[in-house]
């Protein structure tokens, strides 16, 4: 595993590239996305393992932190999704130099879903996209952030305060500048907002593979509208989701083998 | 401002373990570099990212530091074995202090820990004697009679009158429970031991002793163990530490600063007390 900043030197990136290490000689190579703010910090380690099992097949995998994310420079409230996009072209170009791959499976989780779909349209490398749980609906989204926090202050301190559950039903703008230890400047907060169908334009002519909870409606609704427009589709149903909001010392897996055998197979059949 | 540098770290036994660096633009003479590591699972930025945001307010005071993942945790890959966890965690940041003195010339260093992180800051303090301060950051506690009266207190203020008329029956029907002590635990780890109350006079004595600046942080999620201000002064009152140690207890921070309250909070504390230990104070205020 090799750590580097890259990209733009007025906005430089943190990475994390795992060269291929063994297996049979591939073409391919893979870039994983980030969700955002504490759904980043619970998938690191579930992103870590994935990216060492893909190298040991011979699958270079880069990951790296948005900029305003992780280890990257920036403030939590620079975080934006535009500079989000270009940060994850910039680790595609990143990724193809290189690994030297002529086949790209780009790959993300939660509202890296947003990021993966559109950074990696019109990348001549593309030849799959992998999202896993992706938000499709960013109002839906917001709230459940919301509610997220609000539980995580439950969770952590001994008294819950029965205000904050007030506040939240209460009071829409409660708690929708932070989300579970990380701000959310207005702007992101609209630009997530906006998140729909509409802001996931799958490139044409490569096939889509989406990891999803059994019971995700919205998911599924959208995937429901693939065949009609003639998108390659798969879907690999989980009967358990990830906990993606829960602190690291609640008694949740950080590597769900269920979800990391999904991933290996979408990634890689 | 000007924006400090980060640089990445590999160092430790065939530079197997990661750390990110950040340097100050303009660094002060003389001050101590920190110390940043894991807390509990969570990757080197630290729970919600603290670690990043205190690594770069103390470059802005011209306070370089490390912040790292342990053998086994985030990026870094687990040791070959043969010592126990917290013996190998004591050697990863003297692994870490090893590269800071090599490539900055660096000698002087304090730790922030917070949770297991304040453990092996505890531990770390006791062996090596480059350590000029520490944050213990929801570290030890020692529950006293008022803790417990206050616990439940607390519990019956957030109850119903219903659910209090039932508590007579429910305290006839409930069978004796055997909770484990935290005082004194037993462990083959001799690190993991939870120390008596005596030993952790004794060693806070003996490191406040040395000149040792000591920031002791409690927030409001061990309310069965810790929830009043004056529960130190109660059991250490009388201790030397007391008057040589930083101390707070903060009702609106919680274990993993959660809020953005909570961080700027603690933040603003621990970058405070930092610049005291980099002057050569001892930052005491109990």
């Amino acid at each position: 595993m090799i750590a580097f900043h890259f990209g733009p030197a007025e906005r430089p990136l943190f990475g994390l590239f795992h060269p291929a290490e063994g297996g049979t000689p591939d073409d391919r190579a893979v870039l994983l996305c980030n969700p955002f703010g504490q759904e980043a910090v619970r998938s690191h380690r579930f992103y870590r393992v994935l990216a060492e099992r893909l190298a040991r097949l011979g699958i270079a995998t880069l990951r790296f932190d948005y900029h305003a994310t992780g280890d990257s420079p920036g403030d939590d409230l620079a975080g934006e999704i535009p500079g989000w996009v270009a940060d994850t072209r910039a680790a595609l170009r990143e990724l193809v130099a290189r690994s030297g791959a002529r086949r790209v499976v780009c790959v993300g989780a939660r509202l890296g879903a947003v990021m993966a779909v559109r950074a990696s349209t019109g990348l001549p490398e593309l030849r799959r996209i992998v999202l896993w749980d992706p938000i499709v609906n960013g109002q839906d989204y917001l709230e459940l952030l919301r509610v997220k926090h609000v539980e995580a202050l439950e969770s952590s301190f001994s008294l819950a305060d029965p205000a904050w559950r007030e506040q939240l039903a209460g009071d829409p703008a409660a708690f929708t500048d932070e989300a579970m230890g990380f701000a959310m400047s207005p702007a992101l907060r609209q630009q997530i907002r906006q998140v729909g169908p509409h802001s996931l334009p799958l490139p044409p002519g490569v096939p889509v593979q989406v990891i999803v909870r059994d019971d995700d409606a919205a998911v599924r609704a959208w995937t429901a509208t693939f065949a009609p427009r003639g998108i390659a589709f798969q879907s690999w149903p989980l009967a358990e989701s990830f906990d993606w909001t829960a602190e690291e010392d609640r008694n949740s897996p950080l590597v769900p083998p269920a979800a990391l055998a999904a991933m290996m197979k979408a990634i890689r059949d | 401002m000007t924006e400090p540098t980060e640089t990445i770290a590999r160092f430790g036994d065939d530079e197997r373990l990661l750390g990110i660096v950040t340097l100050p633009a303009q660094p002060r003479a003389d001050a101590p570099a920190c110390l940043l590591m894991n807390a509990g699972v969570v990757h080197r930025i630290g729970p919600h990212r603290i670690n990043v945001k205190i690594a770069r307010a103390l470059a802005a005071l011209g306070i370089a530091s490390i912040r790292i993942d342990l053998s086994g945790l985030g990026d870094s890959p687990p040791a070959a074995g043969g010592v126990h966890s917290s013996t190998q965690t004591v050697m990863d940041l003297q692994a870490a202090m090893d590269h800071m003195e090599r490539t900055l010339g660096i000698h002087r260093f304090i730790v922030f820990g917070l949770c297991s992180g304040s453990v092996h800051a505890y531990w770390l303090a006791q062996k090596d004697p480059r350590i000029a301060g520490v944050v213990m950051f929801d570290s030890y506690v020692f529950p006293t009679f008022k803790t417990h009266v206050l616990r439940r207190w607390s519990r019956l203020r957030t109850q119903s009158w219903a659910s209090l008329a039932r508590k007579p029956l429910e305290w006839l029907r409930r069978k004796p429970r055997v909770e484990p002590r935290a005082e004194g635990e037993e462990s083959t780890d001799p690190h993991m031991k939870y120390p008596t109350r005596a030993d952790f006079a004794r060693v806070l004595n003996d490191l406040t002793g040395r000149g040792m600046s000591i920031y002791l942080y409690y927030s409001a999620s061990f309310l069965e163990k810790f929830n009043y201000h004056g529960q130190m002064h109660d059991l250490f009152g009388r201790e030397p530490f007391m008057q040589r140690v930083r101390y707070d207890y903060e009702t609106d921070v919680d274990h993993t600063v959660t809020s953005l309250h909570a961080q700027r909070k603690v933040l603003a504390s621990v970058v405070d007390w930092a610049q005291s230990v980099a002057a050569g104070s001892s930052g005491s205020s109990t």
